[in-house]
């Protein structure tokens, strides 16, 4: 029937419906509501043209506002983007010393230098490291503290012994400038860690 | 013009395109929320906002129905939207009010507030019905985008079509 109104039926079936409402008074009169009603009802509800003008001023006046606010945002860097990327970069980070060879696990003195290095750089993340790795980290600043300053892509030396570097006993000759950086209770505090198994 | 070259002047930030699909549609799509809204700053407010939010969500429109069809969607979603709101308010607000007052308002929530000749009758229809009806009156969507709004088969539009159209005619002779 709503087909048939519209239009969209075609002619052979169109005729069925006509003949049928010759006969059907309900049909008839079903088909009379589907071509007055709408008509009724578009009447009704029609907006005034003053009401669509000012609504129409006002939609495009909070558009170009949106566009303005839009190109706002833009304008300037927003630096807070870039806290997520920090953040990833510090993991990535303390993920890549983590599993750098040579450092861990059977060199316990690289494994303090490089969460030494990174408290030096960062306290929070050396503190997060030293926690994951086992590391007391106010105890190794103190120890390092004089190794660091002296050089510290150099293999470490600690009383007449290297450490750090592919062989214990590879010790540097005599002038190494963290010998004289490191006091006497210094290297017995270490050697006396070493001989406890903590760092060694 | 059609719908999909505004949409991308718009989005290449020319304002004026989007100004004709406010012109194209504007109207058709205040006619169709008044039938659904009471209130005719209600209805005035969420045209306004169907297009902001249009606006904003333009450069996810994909184009598989017509932006006319996506937009009536925003709308519809918007008046269910203040419908509940409007229903949650009458509930709360209910606890408030006093027994004369209450012997005194026994309608329908719809009847209560005076409405002028069809509008009251449009609103004494079923939410589907109501939606159909206005759909493709007010907004002459063909039956498939209003069956796709609705989430329903174009056969089942069209029988909820037919119903509420018979309904009207009942009510107003």
């Amino acid at each position: 029937m709503v087909d048939y109104v519209d239009g969209s039926l075609a002619d052979s079936d169109a005729r069925l419906v006509e003949s049928h409402c010759r006969d059907c008074a309900g049909c008839a009169d079903a088909l009379v509501a589907l071509r007055e009603v709408p008509g009724l009802l578009c009447a009704e509800v029609a907006p005034s043209p003053e009401l669509l003008m000012r609504q129409r001023k006002e939609i495009l006046s909070a558009v170009e506002g949106l566009i303005r606010a839009e190109s706002g945002r833009t304008d300037g860097f927003d630096f807070r983007i870039l806290l997520p990327i920090a953040a990833a970069l510090v993991i990535a980070l303390a993920g890549l010393i983590s599993l750098r060879p040579g450092w861990y696990p059977e060199d316990g003195v690289g494994l303090a230098r490089a969460a030494f290095l990174f408290e030096m750089e960062d306290p929070q993340s050396a503190a997060a490291m030293s926690e994951i790795l086992g590391v007391p980290l106010v105890l190794s600043e103190r120890f390092w503290r004089g190794v660091v300053d002296a050089d510290l892509s150099a293999p470490l030396a600690v009383g007449g012994m290297s450490l750090g570097s592919s062989s214990a006993h590879d010790a540097p000759s005599g002038d190494d400038s963290s010998d004289d950086d490191l006091s006497d209770d210094d290297f017995m505090e270490i050697e006396e860690l070493l001989g406890m198994g903590f760092v060694g | 013009m059609d719908d999909l070259r505004l949409i991308r002047g718009t989005l290449r930030g020319r304002c004026e395109d989007f100004g004709v699909l406010v012109d194209r549609y504007q109207g058709a799509l205040y006619a169709f929320v008044r039938s659904q809204l009471r209130d005719p700053a209600a209805a005035e407010d969420v045209v306004q906002v169907a297009f902001l939010r249009a606006f904003s969500g333009l450069r996810a429109f994909r184009g598989d129905a017509s932006f006319k069809t996506w937009i009536h969607q925003i709308a519809i979603n918007e008046c269910r939207a203040r419908y509940r709101d409007e229903q949650r308010r009458s509930e709360i607000a209910i606890e408030d009010v006093g027994e004369a007052a209450l012997c005194a308002d026994q309608h329908d929530p719809v009847d209560r507030v005076e409405h002028a000749g069809l509008h009251r009758w449009i609103g004494r229809l079923p939410p589907r019905q109501r939606s159909v009806v206005s759909l493709r009156v007010f907004s002459d969507l063909p039956f498939g985008e209003i069956a796709r709004i609705e989430g329903i088969s174009e056969n089942a539009a069209k029988v909820s079509y037919h119903h509420a159209v018979k309904k009207l005619r009942g009510w107003m002779s």
